[in-house]
């Protein structure tokens, strides 16, 4: 008897109990639905956070101070060569052959006092190849330069955001004087707006010369992280090398310093959210495998009441096997059922989730692909047991049940 | 056509063993209309039981057209029930979900016939037994006496060697009753096997042989004349008007 047949024997036997069907089925729908939408959230998120990181460029590397540095420092260790610090700028900028550019960077939240009102911020001191290296752009005004570096001038660069809160509107920031903590700063220059980057907003962000910062605001020496651009994406291993041995020669120790290159990070990045994803998942598969339990116990129960539908099935020459696809079938199809009405509400709610909850979310091919696949198997594996009893039955016995 | 040799049946319920069958030989031939009667507990519903191949006997040989069935697998048996057999109930046993066709059409279904040939032969089963204008009904909105003549277009739709009856008038009224007896009539005598389990000397009368079981043995086994009567209770039925129209 041909498979196709069964298939029809199977679909027909739930369209006749249509409501137990949808009852059924909603278990499975809930499990698949929960299971595409948290995937798709982690997967947004690992993309976002991903994009960031490749948004500072492929030839970028990274160093931060490192367990014993930071500790160092703490101590006023700076300048005894042993901790990361501006002269350790100075002087990877000299020394390392293949870095286009070297940049600085620290970083404190302070007040900001503007005409209009005073606000909590992110104040970053860094060098002028800050611009180039991490491709901002200048809206209004001018970037600082070398010489106010030098000069540990008193130079702002403000955020859009910043900009817009401090300064009412129609005024030009522009030239004037903005207070950062208790010392006056004169406004160089606004950012362009660029959203959300990386792990900070720059748009709430204020850059100022770092030499400035390091003295007159911050008064330590730490620094967060320099940046270094390599030359050639190409030479990131040999550019590497020759950084990890300028720190050894200038730190002494590998404890005092990370460095990592931006596919370090990408990659430490990933390892973080596939896990996150994981487990997002591996919650909503629970919801999914009592998805199943209830197939199995609906199919269990369909059993019991059909049991003369059996016998009758028997008499007039149905065999063991093909009993068992019917209910097999049934079982299967009434999970893959769910499965594809979970996929399109998982679709749809990823979707009102990115919409209205401005949350990243991506419904991949692989998590479709996954969800019908694992309530396949949920079917299948839920509905062996009662087909089987089902199909076990012996004709004189199952014609004689009321 | 059917021959049975020392067939013996017996039931094991855990320490109880009941023999609800003792050395039953007999032979059916081709075009035979067979009545088994016995009161109930003789055994004639096992005997059904195992003529149908819905249970295999404990000992002894059971040949259907020349075949050996008493030791086939279960899909064997599946097999002969859907060739050879065409089965009639007391309870009509038609699946309540689907329409008259859709049921007559279960045995072509397990038969692998398909398409267009499956929906012809149904109707036609259907036609046969006066039901072409219920096709699409289904059992619940039929009177008994179709349901049973449902049961019998599937019953035959398979073309089978022999028809098994399990008291087909039980649950009928005696007019129903007397209309599913003259189609069975019609059938022998168009040459079809009939093997019937009655307990009603009346309906038992239009068999051309009579088999009676007690406690597990067959009592009797001889041929009658064939005679057209009406199931026990129209019978009353009719008497009761004669008398209420005196």
């Amino acid at each position: 008897m041909m498979v196709i047949e069964v298939l029809r024997i199977a679909l027909s036997g739930l369209q006749s109990n249509k409501l137990r069907s949808f009852l059924t089925v909603l278990g499975v729908v809930i499990g698949v639905t929960a299971v595409i939408v948290m995937v798709a959230i982690g997967e947004g998120a690992k993309s976002r956070v991903t994009e960031n990181i490749q948004g500072l460029g492929s030839n970028l590397l990274i160093i931060t101070p490192g367990r014993e540095g930071d500790r160092q420092s703490g101590f006023g260790a700076s300048g005894s060569g042993g901790a990361i610090d501006l002269a350790l700028s100075e002087y990877l900028k000299e020394n390392c052959l293949l870095c286009l550019g070297v940049s600085p960077e620290a970083s404190q939240n302070m007040t900001v006092r503007g005409p209009k009102t005073a606000i909590n911020s992110s104040i970053v001191g860094v060098t002028p190849d800050y611009l180039s290296a991490r491709n901002h752009s200048i809206a209004l005004g001018e970037f600082f330069t070398e010489a106010d570096l030098e000069w540990r001038r008193r130079v702002a660069i403000l955020g859009s955001s910043v900009a817009e809160e401090i300064f009412p509107p129609g005024v030009d920031p522009v030239g004037q004087y903005v207070k950062i903590g208790n010392v006056r700063f004169e406004v160089g220059g606004v950012l362009a707006s660029k959203g959300q980057s990386g792990f900070m907003n720059i748009d709430d962000q204020v850059l100022v010369p770092i030499t400035t910062a390091q003295r007159r605001l911050y008064r330590n020496q730490r620094l967060r992280a320099i940046y270094l651009q390599v030359a050639d994406a190409k030479l990131m291993n040999q550019a590497k090398a020759e950084v990890n041995a300028l720190l050894m020669e200038k730190l002494g120790n590998p404890n005092a310093y990370v460095l990592n290159s931006q596919a370090d990070m990408v990659s430490a990045m990933e390892d973080t959210m596939n896990t996150f994803t994981l487990l997002l998942a591996g919650i909503a598969g629970v919801s999914l495998l009592v998805g199943g339990i209830g197939i199995m116990n609906i199919m269990l129960v369909s059993v019991t009441e059909r049991v003369r539908e059996i016998g009758i099935r028997k008499a007039v020459g149905a065999k063991r096997r093909e009993i068992l696809l019917q209910f097999l079938s049934e079982a299967i199809a009434l999970s893959l059922t769910g499965g594809v009405i979970g996929i399109l509400l998982g679709i749809f709610g990823a979707r009102m989730l990115a919409h209205y909850g401005g949350w990243r979310a991506i419904v991949s091919l692989n998590s479709i692909i996954l969800a019908v696949g694992y309530s396949f198997c949920i079917g299948l594996f839920f509905g062996v047991y009662p087909a089987n009893k089902a199909s076990r039955l012996q004709p004189v016995e199952a014609l004689r049940h009321e | 056509m059917l021959r049975l040799q020392n067939i013996t049946k017996v039931y094991n319920n855990g320490r109880i063993s009941v023999q609800a069958l003792r050395d039953i030989n007999f032979h059916i031939k081709p075009g035979e209309f067979v009545a088994i009667m016995g009161p109930s507990g003789s055994g004639k519903s096992t005997l059904m039981n195992i003529l149908g191949c819905l249970d295999r006997p404990t000992t002894g040989s059971y040949k259907l057209d020349n075949k050996e069935v008493a030791r086939l697998s279960d899909a064997e048996l599946a097999e002969v029930r859907n060739k050879y057999i065409g089965f009639i109930f007391q309870s009509f046993n038609l699946l309540p979900k689907l329409s008259a066709l859709q049921n007559v059409e279960l045995p072509l279904i397990y038969a692998g016939v398909t398409g267009r040939e499956r929906a012809r032969r149904a109707r036609k089963a259907l036609e046969d037994v006066g039901l072409a204008e219920r096709m699409h009904h289904r059992p619940t909105e039929l009177s008994g006496g179709q349901q049973q003549r449902v049961a019998i277009a599937r019953a035959l739709v398979n073309q089978p060697k022999l028809i098994l009856a399990d008291e087909p008038t039980g649950n009928l009224d005696s007019k129903s009753g007397l209309e599913i007896m003259q189609i069975l009539d019609q059938l022998n005598k168009e040459g079809n096997t009939i093997v019937m389990v009655t307990h009603d000397p009346q309906v038992a009368a239009w068999a051309g042989r009579l088999i009676e079981v007690y406690d597990g043995c067959i009592k009797n086994d001889r041929l009658q004349e064939q005679t057209a009567r009406m199931p026990a209770e129209v019978e009353m039925e009719v008497e009761m008007e004669e008398v209420g129209g005196q």
